[in-house]
Order: C-alpha cells, then structure tokens, then sequence
C-alpha cells in the first residue's frame, strides 16, 4: 500500500511535515551557520587589521621615541659639550662618559672624529683598532656629504675599537656632522653616537613574541632590511621577504600573494628616517584561528540540527498519529469488517473526526441491517403470498367434484368433501398466522389428501405415521401439502393404483423431522441437487417452485440450518424430509416466530 | 526534547572526557633533568667561566648518577626585560630549575612572581639580590660569596703589598696614592668592594690617598680607556689601582702596557675573582694579587642544588644558611700561590 | 513507515557524527600537533664555536616545532663515550638525535648500532662507510683546497721553499682526513714543503713548540676552529714568532684575531646554516619516515682582512644578538 503511495508521490503527513520542516531548517540553519561564520570571518579580518594597526602603531612610536632619544644624545653632545669646547683646552671625555653613563642599555659607544678621521674622543671604550679606514665608513661618508642631517645606518658590525674579549657589536649608526673648536679656529668633525642594535631588536622582538604566524620587520629607506624575526635566514638565503615590493607601498593595508602565499600586509614609515615598519600577516594564519570557529559552527548547526528533527519528529507524530490511527480503522472498515473499533482521540479536530465517523459508521450499520429485515420480511410475505395462493385448478376440481356428487346424489361424499375443503382452507388461513402446529400442519395434510383421493379416485394410497410427540411443536404453515402436490403429480399418479405416498413425523433430539415418501419414478441424483438450488433453469415438471418455496420459508423462519433434504432413488421413489427445529408450540412461541426475531 | 537534552550532555560528558584523557599524564621516573640558566651578560669572563664549570659539573653528575642532565644557558645581554622573557620561555620549556644571574638585582620580582605561579624552584647566582626579595618564597635560593669579604681581602693584599715592598711608595710619601676602578654604578658588590678594600687597607695602617676613580662596567675595554684618561690626568702618581673584579685589572694593565710606562714603574694592580686570564696575571707579576672567587664551588654548589631541587633531593647536608644562602668563601692569591689555583682548574679539566 | 524510520536513523547518526567530529575538531585545533624532541650532541657543547651552529638549530626547532635538547658535554674521550651518551638520549625520550661524530672510523660498529633504527642526522663529519646516513657538512675537501687557496694567492711567486706546518685537528674525523688530502693536493707542485703534521694529541701547545723548534715552519695551517685558537695561543704566547696563520674557524676568538692580524686567512662554514639545515632533514625524517641518505652541503666563506667587514660576511661571521 505504502509502495504504491511512494510511487504516487504522496506521503503520509508525518513524512511530510517533518520533511518540509527538516528541509527548512537545515536551509535555515546552515544559512545561519554560514552568515554566522561570515560575519565571524569579517569581523576576525577587521580585527585583525585593527589589532595590526595598533600593534605596529605602539611599536612605531616606541622606535620613533627610540630614535628621537638618540638623536637628543647626538643634539645634546653637539650643541651643548663640542660647540662650547676648545679641544686644545679641554677634552670631552668627562660629558662623554656621563653621556654613556646616562644612556649605556641603549649605546655602544659615542665617538667624536676629525675630518680626517682622526679620534677626538670616545666613551666607554676609547682603545682604537689598528689600521681602520675610518673616513672610509659608510656612516662617515653619509655624515660628510649631506652635513645639514643626522643618518642613521643600516645594522653593522662596529669597527672601531678593540675590544680584547673579541667582542664584537652589532650597532645602528647615527652619524652627524659637527664643528669642531680647536684654539679658536673651526674645523669639521663628524659625531658618531652607535646605538646599541640589541635595544632595536629587543623593541621589535617585543612585537613578535606571539606565536602565531604574523611578524613585524623594519626596513629602511632603501629596502634594506634592519630587523626581521628571521634575519639569520634571511642572511643565509633561506628565506626571503617581499620587502623591495613593500617599500613602494606608502602607510596603510595591502593584501598581498607572495611565494603562493597570501598575505596582509601593513606598512608604516618611522619619521625622519624614512625606515618602514612592516608587519606581515598571513592569511593561513586567520584560517588557523578559524578553524575553531568552523568546527564551532558545525557543531552548533548539526546540534541544533538534531534538536529540531528530532522536535519536528515529535510534532509531526503528535499530529499525524491520530490521523494514522483514524486512517487504519477506516481502512479496517474499508476491508470489510462492519464494526470496525473506530479510533477516537489526537487534536480535537482529529477527534471530531473520528467521533463523527463512528457514528456515521454506526449509522450506516444499522441501515444496512434495517434494509436486509426489510428484505426479509417482504421476501417472506411475498413467499407467504405465494403458498397460501391454493391452486385454482384444484379448488375447481375439487367443486367440480362436489357439483359432480351432488348431483350424482352422493350428498355423503359431497358433504364430506366440503367439510374437508373447509378444514382445508381454515388451516390455510389460520387467522393470518404463518406459524401453526404441526398438528394442524398435519390435519391440513389429511384434508387435502382426503380431497385428492377422491379426486383420484384412490388411485394411491396414503399412511399417516407421526409421532404424536411432535403434534404440539411448531412449524410453518403449509410445508407438507405441496410436497404431497409433488408427490402426488410426479410420484404417484400414473402408478396406477399402485402408488404410496407416507408421511412420517418423528423427533430426534432438538430436531424434528417429517417425512414425505412416494414410490413414484423418482429422480436422478443431478435432479436432486437442482431442486433446492435457487434460479436454477434446469428443466423440471413444473411445480419444483413448490419445494424451494417451502424450502425457503423454513429456513427463513427458522434458519439456514433448516429446510427440505430430499432423497430420491429412480424408479423407487423419492422422499422428501422437513427438517424443524423442536419448538414447542405455545401461544407465545408461535407469536415469538411469527416476529421473525429468530433469524437475529 | 529529553533527547535532546541526553544528546548534550553526552557531547559535554564526551568532549570532557576527551580533555580529561588529555590533560592526564602518568609520573614517572626521573630520567633527565632541565636546568635553565641564565646569565646578565656571556662575556662577562668571571660569569662565563663559571658557567663552563657549571657545564662541566654537570657532565660528571650525568656520568655519575645516569640522569641527564641538561642545562639551558640564556645571554640576557644587559636586559632585564630580556631576561625576564627567557625565565617565561624556560618555565614554558619545563626547566626543573631556574638560575638566574640577574641583570638588575633590585628588579627580580617579574621573575620571582612568574617562577612561583609555575612552582619552579629559582636559585639566583653571582648577583645577590636583597634578602627582602628572597624572602618572598620558600623556593629562593641563592649562591654566591660574600661581597665585603672580597672588598676585604683586596685590601688585605693591598697592605700586605705595601708592607712588603717599599718600592710601590714610588714618591716615597709613607701614603698609597690609589685609583679605584669600579663595577657597575649601583652595583652592591662594586660599592661593597671599593668601601671594604679601602677601609681595610687603612685598618691595615696604611695611609691611603684617593686620586680618582672611574665606572668601568666591569668590562676590560672600557678598563683600559678609563685607565688611559686617569694615567693622562695623574700619570707617575697612581701607585695603586683597585679594581672591581680582574677584567677591570687586566684592562688597566693593557693601558699601562698601551702607555708604554716600563715595567718596574708600574703602580700596583689588585683585582678580584681570579678568573684564568687574571691568575695568569698574577704569575706573570703584573698584578700583584687577586682575590679567588670559587668559581668551582659556586658552580658545584648550584649544580648540586639544582639537581636536588629538581630530583626532590635532600638539601639537608647542604649547608643552607637561613635555609636559602650557599655562600663560598674567597680566598687571597698572590704570586707566591697562584701555581695552586691554576694547577686546581687544570688538574679538573 | 519503517523506511522513514530508518532514514530517519541514518540521518540522526550522520549528523551525531558530524557532531562528534567537529567537537573533536575544536578540542584539538590550538592544539599543536606532537612536539618531537630532537637532542643534538656535539663535542665540547659550551665551547664558542657552537654558537652560530646553536642559534640556527633554535631558529630550526622553533620553525619546525621540535623541542630541542643540547646535550651538554665535555671533550669526548671515544666513540664509545658518545654513544653512550646517544643511548641515554633515546632512553630519555629523545625522537631523534644530531651527531657530531667524534670519530669516523667505527670499526666496531658502536655508532651504527647505536642509530641503525632513529632518525639521525651527521653533522661535520660521515661516517665509515660513508653514504649511509644524512649528513649536513660543508665539502671539507674544498675547505682544505680554499685554505691552500688563500695561502697561494698571498704568496703567489713566492711559495718555493715555503715551509709549512700542519695542524690537522681529529684525524680520526673523515673530514678532517679530507680537508688535510684537499689542502696537500692543492699545494702539491708549488714547492711549498710540509714539514710536519701535528694530529690532536697531548699537551698541543708544548707539542707545537717542539715541532717549530724542529723544523720552524714559516706557515702554520689548522684545519679546525680549535687548531686555530691553539695555534693564536701558541703565536700569543711566542711573542717574536714571525709565523702566520692560514686556517678554518668560526668562533670569535678565532675572527678576533682574524681582524687583529694574526690570521691571515680563515675559512668560515656557515654553521648557522648547518644548523638549521640538519634541523630541517630530521624534522623531515620524523615527519615522513626515513628519508633517503644524502649530503647537504654547507657553503662557506673564505675571510680576509679585506673582507672581513663586508656586508655580506659580517651576516654570516657575527652573531646577531647575545
């Protein structure tokens, strides 16, 4: 049933409710979901720039502060110690020193050199190395040539200075032109103030202590590069950074491919050295911190996934059961059972349903039954019509007989005959009543024998033998005198004289029985079975309607189990046999049966 | 809606048994210890011999007792912010134990406060820090020396010096004309040094006169280029130098060799530590004496403390004072003993 | 009805599953995946001429998530003592170990033995047989041809009659065996006359004077950073030597006197490289299994005076940050 209902695309309503809801709010979940994520996503991204921005921001101006504090030392040793001083008066060492002193965690040294490169004076360490080009030294170069600005270089190893714990340093160089006083007369000199290149990488080491992928490096104006997290490998060629592409950018985000990477990208410039703070983040290392957000949002929409199917699960039972149940029941009518348990209960409507239905049902029921009663009622009178019908021809043979007697003067018979003929027809009528005793059954049978012997001149015998046990019990009206007719007309007549009809009555048991046997031609077994077979169109003599007709009107009275058995040999004879139910005949029996009540 | 509510919490009952699984780890046997160090400054030489002997130490310990042991040795390169990073990174890394030559020693609360959260033992070394700041847990130890008996003996060898040879009274005044060259400004053991060596030598009943003195950072280089402008200033009259350790010594001894100034004309250099550079020195006579900071028991001394720390040893046989200091003694080195000390190191190595 | 059940079912495991997953998922990102721990073991670990090859192995453990573990020792006494030390290591937990050999010549098979199973890498030195194992070195022949190049150059014209003597480190060391055959190859035919070789035996210094008392050589050549520190101590130590120096070395000790003048010419291997690069091979043998023996060649430069400051010799000489 379901199968053929798949194949129509029509399913039940559980199905399809909770289908249309799981549908809906899978769509609606994952776009939640989705929309969630996304959001997420931009809002990450966003921060992420922000918290970049911020980041680089601090850093810009902790180096800015940085390099400003260096260039104070530089202006601070120019303009207040060497413009005041006569060299060939006084050395510098002792500002020198506090100078150093001051500021020593960010400073490798401070030197002061001729034009020519020759040491004025130096601190802390004021030992120079043997045979150093130091007019050769970029920073040297740098502070000649431009002399209005200060220079900071690009990280270098100092050398300068012998240092015999073969220490070497690393430094920043900030480098400025000076003039120098020497017993009067001006001379160019060139201030060095190295600053410690540790103080610069700790600063921006602090910006890359994250684990995460993300860096910040420093380069300078040339795309040099000054700081990089992996600078050693950078160094040694195992790395390389985008930096001469990034120099061209001015401040602000950029996104970036670089090696098959994608990467965001924020570039500031430091003031006044033109170095270029970049930071550099990838964006595999969002996707990193998205993951989490992805399976979160997953879990979140296959839980609430679940929840919902399994509510829809619910709902839907919660609706369509009810609706299932009422189906079944009138399906279960639908396959016949009249009195299907028809299910009452569900959602009020449901319930409405169900209890119409039963009633209807009910309803239904009950007409069906009024209509077979009907049926059966008018079946029986129009069988009661027919039986009580008495043949025309034999009540005219009959007065033809009595006329004839009379005439002939045999008053005798002829009152015999009417008295007979009157008997006759009180029996039949029996004030109306279908169901008589047997013994009234019985006389009726006589009379009417009494009459046809006459008639045929007793061309047959007839011998009565009925227990006198079932005289008093009941039957309907009118069951022996056709199946004498019978006999009489297929039996006995032409047996010319010899012919022997008996009717026998006996009890047995709950059942009686009473017996109509002739001697007569009889009938092949065929026949038989045709006999009491309703509609049947086997050819027969006439007057078989008398047997079915009796047949019928017992076994409606009485029921099925009741009715005629005919046994019949050819050429010996045939008897016929009532079969009754033993039903004392009383006033109240007869008026019980006669209601028809029996059959329910 | 019971379903989903027996779904939930199987998730939860199910992600936190997966978090319990985890977080569990079984304890098991003590197979390999983690020593972190970490050092002000590698080069500086007294420190960096006693880290050498600290590995050492720790090689025969390995061999002795079948644990490895390793040791983690950080250059906080005069950053204290630096240094305080690398003691985050080795509690990270799961060191046993912590030594820290602190950078600055009146800043050790960062270090302290991260090493309790984690409950890892800290011993401090070389740079005492002050005993508040020790108090402030149980798991603080230190090892090191006592800096005024240094300053002592300095001045101890000093007079002793004067006593014996006339000759370092070059103008022959009966009073020391000395230059100090000093440690760290602010450094404990730079003042306690230079405040002790000069008031023993006056103790000693030596009349002392103060020509100059000069902050050298504890750096030899910068010895040198402080000795060079005090020689410029007072030339032949110094007759003593008092450094702050032998780095500062040796660096004074280079700007006397830079000056050319002939041998015998030399004042009398004294340092402390007698770090290997330095006790050559002595024997060579260019300095008249050092005093010996034992760098062999410092760096037993913390190695065996640390390896109980971690192994959860007793420290009972240790000779805790105050159940937190192991303290070495100094001892005076001069010409006449240097060959036993430097026999000592090569005899270990 | 019974199908829809069953769909139903189906469809409540899958999406249980996806839970399931995705719940695992998040309890595990942010997690690292396993830290393999990688202890490296070299002669002498404190010794200065570590300190690039230290500084790259950290940059190489930090970029490939390997907790690293130096393992700290003192001069080696034999192969066995090292493998000793080895086995400790893996009894320790230790996932794979780096190896400065302290001798080829593993006759008794201690060091195979030792390593046949783990991820190991070489470094500085192969083993006999050679090719069996990874090993990151620079190729040590060309190091000795590089010093004889730098010896030939300065005295180009005036080689004949050079007398030259031979510090030639831990012969015992295929690489050093090789650096000694590249440095003789290369000087072969120039007259320079070799007058004696000293190996890495006894007190050195005292060893070095009675060689030069023997047979004075105008030219010292050490094949090895503690051959050269032992041959600036022995020249310290001999004020009025006229000797010069020709050697490899990479500690500062040994640029110092580079710069001082005292060496003419150093050979300098980029060991911050090797470090890092022997990180990178075992953290691609613990990743992927064993992968395929090979050498990885180290560059390395040959300083001079002349170069010594040039910006691209001073990233590689200098270490960054201390």
């Amino acid at each position: 049933m379901t199968y053929i209902n798949r194949y129509r695309k029509t399913y039940s309503i559980q199905v399809t409710i909770s289908i249309s809801f799981t549908v809906l709010s899978v769509c609606s979940m994952c776009f939640l979901g989705i929309m969630l994520y996304e959001q997420f996503v931009s809002r990450m991204e966003r921060m992420a720039v922000e918290s970049t921005g911020q980041l680089l921001g601090q850093t810009a101006i902790n180096l800015e502060d940085y390099l400003r504090n260096m260039r104070r030392i530089s202006d601070a040793m120019y303009y207040s110690v060497i413009k005041d001083k006569d060299l060939s008066v006084e050395g510098l060492d002792e500002e020198m020193n506090l100078l150093y002193e001051a500021n020593k965690d960010n400073l490798i040294s401070i030197a002061c050199y001729t034009n020519d490169g020759e040491l004025v004076a130096a601190a802390p360490v004021a030992t120079e190395k043997q045979g150093v080009d130091i007019v050769g030294q970029q920073w040297f170069l740098d502070a000649v040539e431009q002399m209005e600005n200060l220079h900071f270089s690009t990280p270098h190893v100092q050398n300068l200075f012998d240092d015999t714990s073969y220490r070497y340093y690393w430094v920043v160089s900030l480098s400025r032109a000076v003039e120098l006083t020497e017993s009067g007369s001006s001379a160019l000199g060139v201030l060095l103030v190295d600053m410690n290149y540790s103080s610069i990488e700790q600063l921006l080491a602090k910006a890359n202590t994250d684990n995460s992928r993300e860096y910040v490096y420093l380069m300078d104006s040339e795309g040099e590069i000054i700081y990089h997290p992996k600078q050693k490998l950078i160094y040694t060629g195992l790395y390389e950074e985008n930096n001469l592409e990034q120099l061209t950018h001015e401040d602000g985000s950029y996104k970036e491919e670089f090696q098959g990477e994608k990467r965001l990208i924020t570039v500031k410039t430091i003031s006044y050295t033109g170095w270029k703070l970049v930071s550099v983040v990838p964006m595999s290392s969002f996707e990193m911190g998205l993951e989490e957000m992805r399976y979160f949002v997953i879990m979140l929409v296959t839980v609430s996934l679940l929840a919902v199917m399994i509510l829809n699960q619910l709902v839907s039972a919660r609706i369509a059961k009810p609706l299932q149940k009422l189906n079944d029941s009138v399906k279960e009518w639908e396959e016949g059972n009249l009195n299907p348990a028809i299910y009452v209960g569900g959602s009020m409507e449901v319930e409405h349903l169900g209890r119409t239905l039963r009633s209807t049902v009910e309803q239904i029921r009950q007409l069906m039954q009024d209509i077979v009663v009907e049926q059966e009622e008018k079946r029986k009178s129009e069988l009661d019509a027919l039986q009580s019908q008495i043949n025309p021809h034999f009540l005219y043979n009959t007065l033809d007989s009595i006329v004839w007697m009379i005439e002939g003067g045999r008053s005798d018979d002829a009152v015999f005959m009417i008295t007979q003929l009157a008997s006759l027809f009180r029996i039949s009528l029996s004030r109306g009543k279908t169901v008589i005793s047997v013994e009234d059954e019985i006389r009726h049978a006589r009379n009417y024998m009494n009459i046809q012997k006459i008639r045929y001149k007793n061309l047959f015998r007839v011998t009565f033998d009925v227990d006198s046990e079932i005289l008093s019990c009941c039957t309907v009206k009118l069951v022996v005198q056709p199946l004498l007719e019978n006999a009489i007309y297929y039996g006995v007549e032409c047996m010319d004289g010899d012919g022997e009809i008996v009717v026998s009555g006996h009890r047995s048991g709950e059942d009686v029985y009473i017996e109509v046997s002739d001697n007569g031609l009889g009938m092949p077994e065929e026949e038989v079975a045709q006999l009491l077979k309703e509609n049947n169109r086997a050819p027969r003599h006439g007057s078989g309607v008398g047997l079915l007709n009796v047949h019928n009107r017992i076994k409606l009275r009485f029921g099925p189990q009741y009715g005629l058995e005919i046994e019949s040999v050819p050429d010996e004879g045939t008897t016929v046999r009532i079969h009754l139910p033993y039903i004392p005949f009383t006033p109240e029996t007869q008026a019980w049966l006669e209601s028809g009540k029996k059959q329910i | 809606m019971r379903a989903c509510v027996l779904l939930f919490s199987g998730l939860m009952a199910a992600g936190a048994g997966m978090t319990a699984v985890g977080c569990s780890g079984g304890e098991q046997e003590i197979k390999s210890i983690k020593i972190g160090v970490t050092v002000y400054d590698q080069y500086d030489t007294f420190v960096a011999q006693l880290m050498t002997e600290f590995d050492r130490y720790a090689a025969i310990k390995e061999e002795e007792t079948g644990v490895a042991v390793n040791v983690e040795v950080y250059n906080a390169a005069d950053s204290q912010s630096t240094q305080n990073g690398q003691v985050e990174s080795m509690i990270e890394e799961g060191c046993n134990v912590i030594c820290v030559n602190l950078v600055d020693r009146t800043d050790p609360t960062t270090i302290i406060d991260m090493a309790e959260k984690s409950n890892v033992p800290l011993i401090f070394f070389n740079r005492e820090l002050v005993e508040e700041d020790l108090e402030r847990w149980e798991r603080l130890y230190y090892v090191g020396a006592e800096a005024f008996e240094s300053g002592i003996m300095e001045g101890e060898l000093a007079a002793e010096a004067f006593a014996k040879d006339v000759s370092l009274d070059k103008n022959g005044d009966g009073v020391f004309q000395y230059v100090v060259l000093e440690g760290e400004a602010g450094h404990q053991d730079a003042i306690v040094r230079t405040e002790y060596s000069v008031s023993t030598i006056v103790q000693n009943g030596v009349e002392v006169e103060k020509l100059g003195y000069a902050i050298a950072n504890w750096n030899r280089a910068q010895a040198q280029t402080k000795m060079t402008q005090l020689l410029s200033e007072y030339g032949e009259a110094i007759e003593l130098v008092l450094a702050n350790n032998d780095d500062m010594a040796l660096g004074a001894i280079d700007a006397l060799k830079a000056a050319d100034i002939p041998r015998e004309e030399w004042p009398a250099v004294v340092g402390i530590d007698g770090t290997d550079v330095g006790l050559e020195a002595v024997k060579n006579g260019e300095m008249i004496g050092t005093v010996y900071n034992d760098k062999e028991g410092q760096a037993l001394a913390m190695l065996e403390l640390a390896y109980r720390l971690s192994t959860g040893g007793d420290l009972s046989d240790l000779e805790l004072l105050e159940g937190k200091y192991i303290r070495l003694p100094y001892s005076k080195v001069t010409a006449d003993v240097v060959e036993d000390y430097i026999k000592d190191s090569d005899a270990e190595d | 009805m019974k199908k829809n059940s069953i769909y139903f079912g189906v469809l409540v495991a899958v999406m249980l599953g996806v839970t399931a997953f995705a719940t695992y998922g998040m309890l595990n990102t942010g997690r690292e995946g396993e830290e393999y721990q990688v202890s490296v073991i070299v002669n002498n670990s404190s010794s200065d001429r570590w300190i690039a090859f230290r500084e790259g192995l950290k940059q190489g453990a930090a970029d490939n998530h390997i907790q690293l573990n130096i393992v700290s020792t003192v001069e080696f006494t034999g192969l066995s003592e090292e493998c000793q030390i080895i086995r400790r290591e893996f009894e320790n937990g230790a996932d794979g170990v780096i190896i400065e050999p302290c001798s080829s010549e593993d006759e008794e098979g201690l060091l195979s033995g030792e390593v046949s199973e783990e991820a190991v890498i070489f470094v500085g030195t192969d083993v006999m047989p050679e090719g069996l194992h990874t090993v990151v070195m620079t190729d040590h022949y060309e190091v000795g041809s590089a010093i004889a190049g730098e010896l030939l150059e300065d005295y180009e014209g005036r080689t004949d009659g050079l007398t030259v003597g031979i510090l030639s480190g831990n012969q015992e060391q295929l690489s050093m065996q090789k650096r000694l055959s590249g440095f003789l190859d290369a000087v072969e035919g120039t007259g320079i006359e070799v007058v004696w070789t000293a190996a890495e035996e006894g007190d050195r210094i005292e060893e070095l004077k009675s060689f030069q008392k023997e047979h004075p050589a105008d030219v010292l050549i050490t094949l090895e950073n503690d051959e050269t520190e032992l041959a600036v101590d022995y020249l310290l130590a001999e004020e009025k030597s006229s000797c010069v120096l020709y050697g490899e070395g990479c500690s500062e000790k040994a640029v110092y006197y580079l710069d001082k003048g005292m060496i003419q010419g150093l050979i300098v291997p980029n060991e911050f490289h090797m470090g890092y690069l022997s990180m990178q091979e075992i953290a691609k043998q613990l990743l992927y299994g064993t992968s395929p023996a090979q050498n990885r060649e180290i560059e390395f430069l040959t300083i001079n005076k002349e170069n010594l400051y040039d910006v691209e010799s001073q990233k590689i000489l200098f270490p960054i940050v201390q």
